[in-house]
């Protein structure tokens, strides 16, 4: 679906300065249906790698292929955004319209597509969100939660094969983020859509099929979730934290306990423990 | 610094077809000295509150005294109150403008009318509590990180003194290596200066960390007001409300469903460590005495 081969990005931080590498060499395959977190400290480079999966920006060095379409190839301009749409992270930025479906109905109508298909797409994509009741009502007056819902329903009536979210969830509270990630948890499950989700939130990661780590510009880990977050004070060293639970574990863990360090869930956590008092 | 509230109100468009009642009867003291953190789902009112304290909105009806001073009051000094009450506003980093940082973080002091030597000395001891390198003070505020950019926006309420802080989320949208930080610097602040601190905040993990006292704000009032432990014991409450508690909490809540008992004020990694270690220890002891 996405793939990036040793792609550099290089920008000038100062006039004075030398370039600086925001991706340096970085590899990484992103299989059609896969849902694949990207976590990492401010300034590592994940979100510019999330803007090379739709061309909004291009390699300085290697290439960035979408459903094998160079994001280089001029002549691929249009299909690279219908096959990869964004999300990003203020809902209030994206939304353009003052009636909720018109602003769903954005994207269709300027990929020319027929308006019976337009209602067609908009229904569905609001439905797919859980606005459908809400289609008519003002934008600006809905919650955080429910103007990110929007702005991904304008995303999906785009009929695009992969959606790259940009820590969608960090303006929102927590309700907002449940029907967030849920929304998204429901694309990747029945809607079989390739996910890419940037995010500072471990719990959010923990639900993904692939968890990839950057730090610096380059890919440090890049592992099932399991695999990724039983390495505590490796991810603490990069400034990122692991779920309280999983922290909890490892704590008794050095304390002479032997749990298991793969632990992600309440649930899983609770088994345990419920193990050794019984 | 005290602050006192009693029956708040506030309509927003008032008589439109868009009236809200965003606080209804609101009535609050918060001690000099205290840390309290706010928290509510968006709407819930509570920056709609926190915006009272300084003046920047006016009470439908109520009064709010801070200090000795009575805020609500006609032709109470505006002025003071906002020297006395610093308020840093969600993602303050927008609000920078200066051509350095010196000037940026000067401009409160400036217009407080203090000398040069004032002004040099308030900005270095607010970079100093941000953490901030003096070496930056004459570099352009835009060529720094968010998180640093975030920091000179602090300073730049520090720098007056103020005798109350009022923060509206201030960690959101950095890592977790940047909230820490700046949960810790505002700690530590506010262990130094002996402030009175607000600070509002969706995590309930950095309220936790933080604060010691919490309120609830939901629908426009305040429907829970108390120490961390009592607050997150009322996981469904919270729940109900949009809000989350800290996982901490919630496997806690779920051992104690499977029989086992353990203390439901607990809410942190190192007390829930301590008292795993403890039942164990005990459970351990038991199993010796009776082979």
């Amino acid at each position: 679906m996405i793939k990036a081969e040793h792609l550099r990005y290089a920008y000038n931080a100062a006039e004075t300065e030398e370039l600086k590498f925001a991706l340096d060499d970085v590899d990484l395959t992103v299989s059609e249906g896969e849902f694949v977190a990207v976590l990492g400290h401010n300034g590592c480079g994940k979100s510019t790698l999330a803007k090379h999966f739709n061309g909004l920006l291009l390699p300085s060095g290697g290439k960035v292929y979408v459903s094998g379409m160079d994001t280089k190839d001029d002549a691929y301009y249009w299909d690279i955004r219908k096959t990869v749409g964004m999300v990003f992270q203020n809902p209030d930025n994206q939304l353009v319209a003052t009636v909720v479906e018109e602003d769903v109905a954005f994207a269709p109508e300027n990929l020319g597509v027929p308006s019976d298909e337009i209602r067609k797409r908009v229904d569905e994509a609001l439905k797919t969100v859980d606005m459908y009741e809400m289609r008519r009502h003002a934008p600006h007056l809905l919650s955080g939660g429910q103007k990110q819902r929007v702005a991904i329903a304008g995303v999906i009536a785009m009929e695009p094969k992969c959606i790259v979210f940009d820590e969608p969830t960090a303006m929102l509270d927590p309700k907002g983020r449940r029907e967030v990630i849920d929304t998204i948890l429901k694309l990747k499950n029945e809607k079989h859509m390739t996910v890419v989700l940037i995010t500072h939130y471990m719990e959010e990661a923990v639900k993904a099929d692939r968890v990839v780590v950057m730090d610096k510009g380059k890919i440090v880990i890049d592992d099932v979730p399991k695999k990724v977050f039983s390495q505590v004070r490796l991810l603490k060293s990069l400034g990122l934290d692991v779920p309280q639970v999983t922290e909890l574990c490892y704590l008794l863990n050095k304390a002479g306990l032997s749990l298991p360090n793969d632990i992600l869930t309440v649930q899983e956590c609770a088994d345990e423990l419920e193990k050794l008092f019984k | 610094m005290a602050i006192e509230i009693q029956g708040l109100n506030y309509v927003y468009m008032e008589g439109s077809p868009f009236e809200k009642h965003a606080l209804k009867d609101v009535n609050l003291t918060i001690g000099d000295g205290e840390f309290v953190g706010i928290i509510g789902h968006t709407g819930s009112g509570k920056s709609t509150l926190i915006q009272h304290l300084n003046g920047l909105l006016q009470p439908s009806s109520g009064t709010i005294k801070i200090g000795d001073m009575v805020i609500t009051e006609k032709g109470a000094d505006m002025k003071k109150l906002r020297q006395k009450v610093g308020l840093v506003f969600q993602y303050p980093e927008h609000q920078l403008f200066e051509e350095t940082i010196y000037k940026d973080i000067s401009y409160g002091p400036k217009n407080m009318g203090l000398s040069q030597d004032e002004i040099d000395e308030r900005v270095r001891e607010a970079m100093n509590y941000v953490g901030l390198s003096e070496k930056y003070m004459n570099r352009s505020p835009f060529e720094l990180s968010g998180g640093q950019k975030r920091r000179v926006a602090i300073a730049g309420v520090l720098a007056m003194r103020p005798d109350v802080l009022i923060l509206d989320e201030p960690a959101a949208g950095l890592d977790p290596a940047g909230r820490e930080e700046i949960l810790t610097q505002i700690r530590a602040l506010y262990l130094e200066r002996k402030m009175t601190v607000l600070f509002v905040s969706h995590s309930m993990e950095d309220v936790a960390r933080a604060a010691g006292r919490i309120i609830v704000m939901n629908q426009g009032s305040v429907a829970l007001d108390g120490k961390p432990a009592e607050i997150f014991s009322q996981a469904e409450a919270l729940r109900s409300m949009g809000l989350d508690v800290p996982q901490i909490t919630r496997l806690i809540d779920e051992l104690r469903r499977r029989g086992i008992s353990l203390d439901s004020s607990i809410y942190t990694i190192e007390k829930a460590k301590a008292t795993i270690q403890m039942m164990l220890a005990n459970k351990m002891n038991r199993e010796g005495k009776e082979c």
